[in-house]
């Protein structure tokens, strides 16, 4: 068990008005899974990978990673656990203008104060690792979109981390590039076993997972029922038994 | 990492970059402009001062004569007989300067035993006329004319018209002397002159008839080393020519005190003296000690008569002290404001990149670094282009600025007072403006940009501080 979240709860108060943006949320997840998380516009979609990629902490229950409370670590420890467990993959990639394909990538290896030299190889080989070795030198502005994000895929997978964490990865990306991207964190996910967890409302997206949470104004919830029962019971199994192969 | 960060992120925003270092540079050249015309002011009183008197001098003391002793002087010219009448006739006369009465010696090592007095000296300052004619030949008896001269009525002669009409012509000279001791000749009158030949005088000299002439009156009468001057019938060699600043109320020639005393008949006497202090805050206190010893005498200190001084330069200074002061503060201040409020914005701009840092486990205070290392590069540029601006603007102020006037009114005697004229007499001096900007206030100014650049970093970095991962995900842009 990598992660256990008993009664999550997050509360914002924005003006004067309290939302609960997670409403009591108990979850499991295990080590290499592939997790989607799918929920409409203003769910808690973002707010849960929040709280499981340490970026801050819940405002009330319990949520264990590795059997570390993370509702009661203190700042640096999170920063700590960040920089040493979790990448991140946003959906506007995130990366810093000014820098290189090259030197954002190494940006992920600052906190661990790595021999320069070792930096530069390390993040060479990962974009390698993305088939982005010839782009290195270019600044974000001169990559498409597709070639931004699979940098940021590189810049979380530099530091090999336990947990991928991606918020809508694809949500700014055309079909072509979003089966691109999906195909290479498919594939890496394989290669590696790391945990994979992709909030999506993309329902291509979410059927390359192993396993599919909804959620619903801050709940766990069921599937929709505008959702194909069949089709889907299908292509979760497929990855499932993936999982079960390499376990 | 931190500095190719810290300069991409600079070239990105170069113009805002460069704004915020102009705005620190505007603050700066500001402060070294102002600092360098007030110190171009202060050296351009220090120069009024020393020219009125003397370098180093802290405290003067002089005692006031009693007025009626200060009376026309008569000089032995009535003929010895009548064979002698139509000869020739030189006749000097030596007289210390009117209104100033004589001290004695003692009190110099009376004030040299008070608290807070590093050394004095003391000079006698005097005046010597000399007449020389021919005298008048006095027709139908000896009773009638008693030809003579006063010092105070020098040409006028209309006293007696009879006198007049039968007066030879008479060549009134005036020289004017100051004895000076030898052994401390740092302070005291000649303390600011340059031998521009020969020598100085040594403590060796203190008994020789030997003489320091200034430049301008060895020019006037055609003087150098080693010529023989008589000064009332003795005969006083010429060591050395020397200069004095502009505009000072040296005397003619200078001879050794012991001398000096001898011919004014004034054994142990002297009527100037000076006073320096253990520093400048021990001065005021040595004042009030000496006014205490010598109830009579006037003491002066140089901002006494830093305080007389009246003319352009004391405007200039009230100048410099209040609108540039006040005007340097408030653009500095008014600098740090603008570098602060754009590092700020640049920062608020770049909450996601931030928080994207941080959610990739930067260190808070790493986040902080690079803030701050970026608004010292732009304080670096500002005190580079501030430094330069300041120069150019204490060198057009040079330039451009007039000639400032002096006037020291003389109701304290400053100096050794040459022609006894020069009794109540203002004296004016003009100077010409510096600014200079000496390698400490460049060491200043960069501190000062570099300063600003902080306030504005810290200003940032705490922005930039409160920035959480979770920003990484806010759509900003
Ligand atoms: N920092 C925040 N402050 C206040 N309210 C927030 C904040 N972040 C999210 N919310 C609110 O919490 C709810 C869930 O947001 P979010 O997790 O972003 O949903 P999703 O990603 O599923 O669209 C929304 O109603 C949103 O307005
Ligand atoms: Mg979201």
């Amino acid at each position: 068990m990598l992660y256990r979240l008993t009664e999550v709860t997050k509360r914002y108060t924005q003006r004067r008005k309290q939302i609960d943006a997670l409403d009591g949320v108990d979850l499991a997840i295990d080590e290499g899974e592939f997790l989607a998380i799918q929920g409409s516009t203003g769910s808690g979609k973002t707010t849960l990978l929040q709280m499981l990629g340490a970026m801050d902490r819940p405002s009330g229950g319990k949520l264990e990673f590795e059997g570390h409370d993370l509702v009661k670590m203190g700042e640096g420890d999170l920063s700590e656990l960040r920089s040493h467990s979790f990448g991140f993959i946003f959906q506007g990639f995130n990366l810093i203008p000014t820098l290189t394909a090259q030197e954002n990538v190494e940006t992920a290896l600052v906190p661990w104060h790595v021999h320069a030299d070792e930096r530069r190889r390390r993040a060479e080989e990962a974009l390698a690792g993305v088939g982005l070795a010839d782009r290195a030198r270019h600044i974000p502005s001169e990559l498409s979109g597709g070639e931004q994000q699979r940098v940021a895929i590189a810049r979380a997978l530099v530091r090999a981390p336990r947990v991928i964490l991606a918020d809508e990865p694809t949500g700014n990306l055309d079909e072509r590039t979003r089966d691109d991207i999906i195909g290479l964190l498919e594939q890496l996910w394989r290669e590696r076993g790391q945990t994979l967890i992709v909030v999506t409302h993309d329902t291509w997206v979410a059927s390359r997972a192993s396993r599919r949470i909804w959620l619903d104004r801050g709940r766990l919830g069921e599937e929709p029922a505008a959702a194909v029962p069949g089709l889907d019971a299908r292509v979760v199994a497929e990855p499932a038994l993936a999982v079960a192969g390499r376990l | 990492m931190f500095f190719t960060y810290v300069f991409r992120e600079l070239r990105r925003r170069h113009r805002q970059a460069l704004l915020t270092a102009m705005g620190l540079a505007v603050g700066v050249a500001l402060v070294v402009a102002v600092t360098a015309y007030a110190a171009g002011v202060g050296k351009a009183q220090d120069q009024v001062l020393q020219s009125l008197y003397g370098v180093g001098t802290d405290i003067t003391v002089s005692q006031q004569q009693k007025m009626e002793q200060g009376g026309a002087q008569r000089f032995g010219m009535q003929p010895p007989d009548e064979s002698k009448q139509g000869e020739k006739f030189s006749r000097s006369r030596v007289m210390t300067s009117p209104g100033q009465q004589s001290i004695s010696s003692k009190r110099l090592t009376q004030i040299a035993s008070l608290d807070g007095v590093s050394a004095v000296t003391g000079s006698l300052s005097m005046s010597v006329m000399s007449v020389q004619g021919e005298f008048a030949q006095v027709q139908g008896g000896s009773s009638g004319a008693q030809p003579s001269a006063s010092a105070q009525q020098s040409g006028d002669g209309s006293s007696s018209q009879q006198g007049q009409a039968q007066m030879a012509p008479i060549d009134v000279s005036s020289l004017s002397v100051s004895g000076v001791d030898t052994t401390e000749l740092a302070l005291g009158p000649l303390s600011a002159a340059q031998v521009s030949s020969g020598r100085s005088l040594t403590s060796a000299d203190a008994k020789s008839k030997v003489m320091l002439v200034t430049k301008a009156y060895a020019k006037q009468n055609s003087l150098s080393v080693g010529d023989v001057k008589k000064i009332d019938g003795k005969k006083f060699t010429i060591v050395g020519i020397v200069a004095l600043p502009a505009g000072s109320t040296s005397s003619d020639v200078y001879i050794p005190l012991s001398w000096a005393q001898k011919l004014s008949d004034n054994a142990n006497k002297v009527n100037q003296i000076y006073v320096k202090a253990d520093s400048a805050d021990d001065i005021a206190t040595v004042q009030a000690e000496i006014e205490k010893v010598m109830p009579k005498a006037t003491v002066t200190t140089s901002s006494d008569l830093a305080g007389q001084v009246s003319g352009s330069l004391s405007s200039a200074s009230t100048l410099a002290d209040r609108l540039g002061k006040w005007l340097a503060i408030a653009a500095l201040i008014a600098s740090f404001a603008v570098a602060s409020l754009l590092t700020v914005s640049a920062v608020s701009r770049r909450v996601r990149e931030f928080g994207t840092l941080k959610a990739l486990g930067w260190k808070g205070r790493r986040v902080v670094g690079q803030v701050l290392g970026e608004s010292m590069v732009q304080g670096i540029i500002g005190a580079v282009i501030g430094v330069g601006l300041g120069i150019l603007g204490a060198k057009l102020i040079a330039a451009f600025s007039p000639a400032l006037e002096a006037t020291v009114a003389s109701a304290v005697q400053s100096g050794p007072p040459g022609m006894p004229q020069a009794a109540d007499a203002a004296q004016a001096v003009t100077v010409n403006l510096t600014a200079p900007v000496s390698l400490q206030l460049i060491g200043v100014a960069v501190g000062l940009a570099l300063a600003g650049a902080l306030i504005a970093g810290a200003f940032g970095g705490w922005r930039a501080s409160r920035l959480r991962p979770a920003d990484a995900l806010r759509r900003v842009d």
